[in-house]
């Protein structure tokens, strides 16, 4: 994992673009940890496994909603397309970016 | 300013929308606790009950399916006990059908919500406990209570054969600081431990424990003392963190920089805390304002059940927690304190000792105003010691502040209207005065003002200073200094000054204002035998005023803005800001007694307000001084006049009623404003709101009463 100041390119998000972008990050994160607990779910199998495959798939649609969205901010702030990796420090707004060698 | 830690809130979790959208929800999951603590408000407690699954399975399944009563964006579920982590099988069967209800109803409270644990810390490293915690990080605040040093912590926190567990827990706070970095303790303090508090804080923040929510109990514990023990605590702490730069670095209640205002009006419709607006559930799935209202919380009363799991909210118990506000629970001495904020109250107490929940307990009183002393203390020092501006500027208005001045002695420069009388003598305030002075004015939340200087004072004491002297060892930016008659003796670096002008130099305002204001950037002037005046001296003023206008202006040419009171005010100011003597600032004279302001002390026109022995003991009478305008200031809007009290008494026999001198120079004063706010503003230099506008009297009692011929 890249330390947040080891990353080159910076620029800072606005207050409504930092909370569009830390509800995305809530959804997947609750997502993950709603799978981990399917298992203690009073269901039948059955039930887990379309459960399951409900929260892939909600995570897979999540995810890309994440993607697309750094990749609108990507355009808007540093203007060009690359594969990046994005860290937000939530108390300044500020997004640190790194290309992805 | 925002970056001292110190003066950061250690604020909780906020929600990924409306901060102030957030619904606690807290299920009581046990009575049992491998603890007996001493201070513990749950007497009542057992170890028979436990909440069962099925009825924590009711409670959320009720709660998320009914969005009318859950309006809120975002929710946090509480655990609590007892000791909640002995449950924590079945906290994690619960926190696991929550996630799943909420995704199955796509509940918006998917996005934004949090599990949150107020445990002992015993059971944190377990195996079943960090099962739990790993399974659900990102969504997790856990706070282990550690209420000090060992000695401390092992006074109240014990196991039931009455040994201490602070061994048992430090071996955990490694785990769950590197797990929850940011995380907050709570430390209470009683009337046992009082004496542990500097080094129980210091202890905390070498374990790293950076954010500490501190206070005092509430109870009626508290004995004669108590309070300055408290303080002087407080200013151990305060000395050490200053003397260690720990500002930086750690957070504990006790300094929040916002403690010890008056309460806003708009604040008066808050309640401190949020019973009635959280909910709290116990074992049988009853509800509950907060957890203070369970049965087994209280000493006295009944608990408060406002529904119950299968029959839902009972809307009526919730009435009396819907309109309670700060007005409506404190007395009137509450709502008038000069240091309320920051004090704290349980509402849940207040009703177990009143029977009301419009009643609050204010056992702490005494503890909260030495909490506020300390504080103020620990900021001027702070801003003393860094040079950086103290962060309670941001939360204290000028007009909520009170003044002591202390004259040192007969022999000072006067500092407002009114003259040193040389043939008096030549007192000096006794370090005795000046000490029962110092005493006073922290026991009743005056800031000091020196004015002039002596000997004995060293610089412990945080004060202004007014002098006429460029050779005080004390001067400094908070300074004013005073040219009598003259403009030699400048300081650097000091913003404002004083001028006093008597009658026969008049025609040298202009020249002396030019001089002082290459170093000062606002000059008061004050006329001292204002009553002596006639047409020559009123013809003179008008043209040195016409002077001043083109100084001003060329001022904001220059880009070095000069305000001199007479014209300034009068266009930045939207009311009066007459003369306080006597209500927000009196004079500490050198014959121990006190008066309204010095010119009260030399020209002996009234009885003194009180001696400083008697003010100390509680005695301070203010003379029929009101805060309300005069009459005659009413129907005047020449805003930049002082209306000086002592100028008041003497002429006319009431502090609130000019004299006519005063009445027309002001008068003289604001039509030149007027000439320079017109100015200004055809240069662009300001904007055209709050213009003066024309009128046709120049004594507002002519206004008033239509009786010109009289006055004249």
């Amino acid at each position: 994992m890249n330390r947040i100041e080891d990353l080159t390119y910076s620029f800072t998000l606005t207050e409504l673009e930092k909370k569009e972008i830390r509800i995305l990050n809530e959804k997947i994160s609750a997502l993950y940890e709603l799978k981990l607990g399917v298992e203690n779910l009073e269901a039948d199998e059955d039930e887990k496994k379309s459960l399951m495959e409900e929260i892939k798939r909600m995570g897979i649609q999540t995810d890309k909603s994440i993607r697309l969205w750094w990749i609108k901010k990507q355009n808007k702030y540093l203007k060009e397309i690359k594969d990046r990796i994005f860290k937000l420090d939530y108390k300044s707004n500020k997004v640190f970016s790194k290309i992805i060698e | 300013m925002d970056e001292i830690k110190m003066a950061q809130m250690a604020t909780e979790w906020e929600g990924n929308y409306d901060p102030n959208s957030i619904k606690s929800i807290t299920f009581c999951v046990t009575e049992d606790c491998n603890l007996e603590c001493r201070y513990c408000y749950m007497t009542g407690k057992n170890k028979r009950r436990s909440m069962t699954f099925e009825t924590a399975k009711k409670c959320v399944d009720y709660i998320l399916e009914n969005k009318k009563d859950f309006k809120e964006d975002s929710v946090i579920f509480e655990f609590i006990g007892g000791e909640p982590f002995l449950e924590i099988d079945l906290i994690e069967k619960v926190c696991d059908y929550i996630k799943f209800k909420m995704f199955k109803l796509n509940h918006p409270w998917f996005n934004s919500y949090r599990f949150s644990f107020s445990t002992n810390g015993l059971l944190y490293k377990t195996d079943r406990v960090q099962k739990f915690i790993n399974k659900n990080k990102t969504h997790l605040s856990i706070g282990i209570s550690i209420d000090g040093n060992k000695i401390k912590h092992d006074l109240q926190r014990v196991y039931p054969n009455g040994t201490g567990s602070y061994d048992d827990v430090i071996k955990n706070i490694d785990l769950w600081l590197e797990q929850f970095p940011e995380a907050a303790t709570k430390a209470t303090f009683s009337h046992d431990d009082l004496v542990y508090l500097k080094d129980s804080i210091i202890s905390l923040w070498k374990k790293g424990i950076k954010n500490i929510s501190a206070n005092v109990v509430f109870e009626d514990v508290w004995e004669e003392g108590d309070d300055l023990i408290f303080e002087d605590q407080l200013n151990q702490l305060g000395d050490y963190i200053l003397e260690n730069k720990l500002y930086d670095k750690y957070y504990v209640r006790f300094f929040e920089p916002n403690i010890g205002n008056p309460i806003r009006k708009n604040e008066l419709k808050n309640n401190f805390c949020g019973s009635g607006k959280m909910l709290a559930i116990d074992t049988e799935g009853n509800f509950y304002p907060c957890i203070r209202f369970l049965d087994f919380s209280l000493n006295n009363r009944k608990g408060i059940c406002t529904g119950k799991i299968g029959d839902g909210f009972d809307k009526d118990r919730l009435r009396p927690f819907k309109i309670l506000n700060c007005k409506n629970q404190s007395s009137n001495e509450c709502l008038k304190c000069e240091v309320a904020s920051g004090c704290a109250w349980c509402t849940g107490f207040n009703y177990d000792t009143y029977g009301t929940i419009f009643k609050r307990a204010t056992f702490n009183c005494k503890m909260h105003k030495a909490n506020v002393r300390a504080n103020k203390t620990f900021w001027n020092k702070f801003e003393i010691e860094t040079g950086k501006v103290s962060p309670r500027k941001k939360y204290e208005n000028i007009s909520d502040k009170k003044f002591l001045q202390f004259l040192l002695s007969d022999d000072m420069t006067p500092i407002c209207s009114y003259n040193y009388i040389k043939n008096k003598g030549l007192n000096t305030m006794s370090k005795e005065i000046f000490e029962k002075g110092v005493k006073f004015a922290k026991k009743n939340n005056y800031e000091i003002i020196l004015i002039g200087d002596i000997d004995f004072i060293d610089n412990n004491y945080y004060m202004n200073m007014v002098s006429s002297t460029s050779k005080s060892k004390y001067i400094d930016n908070k300074s004013i200094v005073i040219y009598d008659n003259s403009a030699d003796g400048c300081c650097n670096n000091i913003d404002t000054c004083i001028l006093l002008i008597n009658k026969d130099n008049i025609k040298n305002i202009y020249e002396y204002t030019k001089l002082i204001s290459m170093k000062h950037n606002r000059i008061n002037l004050f006329f001292q035998d204002l009553n002596e005046w006639t047409s020559i001296q009123f013809d003179n003023y008008e043209d040195e005023l016409d002077k001043l206008i083109d100084l001003t202006k060329e001022s904001y040419a220059n880009n070095n803005i000069l305000e001199i009171n007479i014209l300034s005010d009068r266009i930045n100011f939207s009311e009066h800001c007459n003369c306080d003597a006597g209500l927000s600032t009196i004079t500490l004279a050198p014959d121990g007694n006190i008066y309204p302001c010095p010119a009260f002390y030399y020209d002996r026109i009234d009885t003194p307000l009180s001696n400083i022995d008697d003010a100390l003991n509680g005695n301070y009478r203010n003379n029929n001084f009101s805060d309300k305008e005069g009459d005659l200031c009413i129907t005047c809007d020449a805003y930049q006049c002082k209306a000086c009290k002592y100028l008041n008494k003497k002429y006319t026999g009431e502090y609130n009623v000019s004299p006519k001198n005063q009445c027309l120079i002001s008068h003289i004063e604001r039509k030149k404003a007027k000439k320079l706010q017109s100015i200004l503003i055809n240069d662009k230099f300001i904007d055209s709101s709050n213009l003066i506008t024309d009128i046709n009297y120049s004594d507002p009692l002519e206004a008033q009463y239509h009786e010109k011929d009289i006055y004249c």
